[in-house]
């Protein structure tokens, strides 16, 4: 048995000795593989998205150690696109019906990424809120009681109490078509 | 804890299916194979209590998990028991054998895969239809404790097909955010890190490690591929799960070693299970497998083919023509029409097919790396060796042409966004590929020549 430990423990030897005299070989191959990828880092394609993205996500980490709670952390994500719906969700009863605007007429007034806030499901994804409806030209407008209209750049949420402010209301809307 | 406690069990559940299998290969493969075994299994699991009724709760998912783990491992835990020896030893013998020029490429790896996972936990769930569906089902089934949950009555009508899509990401969703992960996602991370571990180990089996690292990097380095490792969708997972299916077929077409056959075939099930068009590819995968196995064994492999084919059928049964129809009652409306000719449309459809797999902004040079691969290596070198991968990349393009060719949405929308994040099924094999060609092959072996005792 001892015989045997003494024969397997040979080729353990050997092998260290390869690796010992193999060294400086495996450093070559080091700073071969180092310059390799370095070049490949190098090409402006790759080099964009290495600093572009790469290390920025790195950068961005210690900021977002700082910000681990979860509600700061989908208003940085989402912005308007969370915190209207949140508002929304706050401000106005479940009982109450709000008409939003379609997509076409939020997109004239908002930046191109935050217009999911008018989406039903969406409402419904973060707040579980069940009254939003998006404007159309076949629903009956007056089951609403609440529309959100842009004045001045500004979002603004209107009362509809009155035939007029309906009216109001719906010429709006198809101002942004 | 929790999150703990869910990794180890899926591990331990993909594991002893490995087990089963009778899957052998080096640990650090059969870790990462494990895992992502497991990760695709334990949907499975829960999809089966929520058939049989059992509530969707954090306990409900651990116990059954212990349960099937004890089943499945019973042999190993009875050899535990008799010899006080698991049969499982992660040795570091492995780790002691990587070089120093191998340890510079995982370094560089670990630092891509850090900043995924660290992005994967922290930033919320991005994608519109995401919100509108994975996690949309996922975040009421948690709080219903059923996949079929109220949200469905409450959303009568406003939903659209995205909280029907093939439930992979949906259950993993679900069982991470019972894990107390606030938007779940990590299991995305799980899935990046066995993914890359297997590519580079089967990558390393074929090349030297420095080749097989630096072409790891360029996989990773693809920055729409990228991309998608921490946002949750579905195109991700089925690249993964896919790819590595027919890198594992690959290798069964080589050895005939029925263990890679079955692996391959669970993957491509898994790709059925997370985006359900991709039963589609498995006829092809299928029929590309029959002509290249084994001719003396002719006989068997029509089987093996009727096999492989049927688990993908199977994952796209349980979810397409029982669970949708019969549980969420919801009928897939087809949007597919056949028998027809339209010149036009598949010229249109081929040329942005091609713009998109040449788009330099998505995947850089790519494409074109693989291209003059392809072409030394057959024209130069008429190597055939790989060719089940070559012409396995050409069947997956024609196979995406036929189908969006018959799919009646939005011709653009078919190209720029199913097409390219479809297209994610490309770049693994493409970069396996190149590692497998003759000129790698050459240079591999020079460095290993070089590096051995007779030169130095």
């Amino acid at each position: 048995m001892a015989k045997k430990n003494k024969n397997k423990r040979k080729p353990k030897t050997q092998k260290g000795k390869r690796s010992s005299t193999n060294i400086h070989k495996h450093i070559i191959l080091l700073i071969v593989s180092l310059a390799v990828v370095i070049t490949f880092y190098s090409v402006p394609y790759y080099n964009f998205w290495l600093k572009k993205r790469i290390f920025n996500y790195y950068k961005e980490v210690s900021h977002q150690l700082s910000t681990l709670n979860v509600e700061k952390r989908l208003i940085e994500r989402h912005g308007y696109n969370y915190l209207i719906p949140k508002y929304f969700s706050q401000n106005i009863p479940q009982t109450d019906k709000i008409l939003v605007p379609n997509r076409s007429y939020i997109k004239k007034y908002f930046s191109q990424q935050q217009f999911y806030w008018g989406y039903p499901v969406w409402n419904y994804y973060f707040f579980k809120s069940k009254n939003i409806t998006i404007f159309k030209d076949n629903i009956d407008p007056s089951l609403y009681k609440y529309a959100v209209i842009c004045k001045n750049r500004k979002l603004k949420i209107v009362k509809i109490d009155s035939v007029d402010i309906l009216n109001e209301v719906i010429s709006e809307y198809n101002r942004g078509k | 804890m929790k999150l703990v406690f869910i990794l180890i069990l899926t591990f331990f559940l993909g594991l002893t299916i490995l087990r089963r299998i009778n899957y052998r290969s080096d640990k650090i493969e059969i870790t990462a194979l494990a895992l992502l075994f497991g990760i695709g299994f334990s949907t499975l699991l829960i999809f089966l209590l929520d058939v049989i009724g059992i509530s969707l709760t954090f306990l409900s998912v651990f116990v059954s998990m212990v349960v099937v783990c004890l089943l499945l491992g019973y042999p190993e835990i009875r050899s535990l028991i008799a010899n006080k020896k698991f049969d499982y030893n992660l040795s570091f013998k492995a780790v002691k054998k990587i070089s120093i020029e191998e340890w510079f490429f995982l370094l560089v790896i670990t630092g891509f895969f850090i900043i995924s996972l660290w992005r994967c936990y922290y930033l919320p769930i991005t994608p519109y239809d995401t919100i509108v569906g994975i996690d949309l089902v996922a975040k009421y089934a948690v709080e219903a404790g059923q996949i079929n949950s109220y949200m469905f009555n409450d959303m009568h009508g406003l939903l659209s097909t995205q909280p029907y899509y093939a439930p992979f990401a949906t259950l993993c969703q679900i069982i991470y955010r019972l894990a107390d992960l606030p938007f779940g996602k990590v299991w995305l991370s799980m899935l990046f890190l066995s993914f890359i571990i297997i590519f580079y180990r089967k990558l390393r089996q074929k090349t030297h490690p420095v080749l097989a690292g630096l072409l790891t990097i360029i996989l990773i380095s693809i920055p729409e591929f990228y991309a998608y490792t921490f946002m949750v969708q579905t195109d991700f997972s089925n690249a993964v799960f896919i790819s590595l299916a027919i890198i594992y077929a690959f290798q069964f077409i080589k050895s005939n070693d029925k263990a890679h056959f079955w692996i391959s075939a669970i993957l491509f099930g898994f790709g059925c299970w997370s985006r359900s068009e991709t039963f589609a590819f498995s006829l092809l995968a299928g029929l590309l497998m029959l002509v290249f196995i084994n001719k003396e064994k002719q006989n068997k492999s029509f089987l093996l083919v009727a096999y492989f084919i049927g688990i993908s059928f199977l994952f796209f049964c349980i979810w397409n023509l029982y669970y949708l129809p019969h549980v969420l009652d919801y009928s897939p409306e087809s949007y597919f029409k056949f028998g027809f000719w339209d010149k036009k449309r598949l010229t249109l459809l081929f040329n942005g097919m091609v713009d998109v797999l040449f788009n330099f902004n998505f995947w850089g040079y790519l494409p074109y790396f693989f291209i003059g691969f392809a072409l030394i290596n057959l024209v130069f070198f008429r190597d055939k060796e790989n060719l089940f991968l070559l012409l396995w990349i050409i069947t997956l393009f024609t196979g995406f042409l036929i189908l969006l060719y018959h799919l009646q949405l939005n011709i653009s929308a078919n190209i720029n966004n199913t097409f390219r994040r479809g297209s994610f099924k490309f770049w693994p094999i493409m970069v396996y590929y190149i590692g497998t060609s003759y000129i790698v092959q050459k240079v591999s072996q020079k460095i290993t020549n070089w590096l051995s005792p007779a030169t130095s």
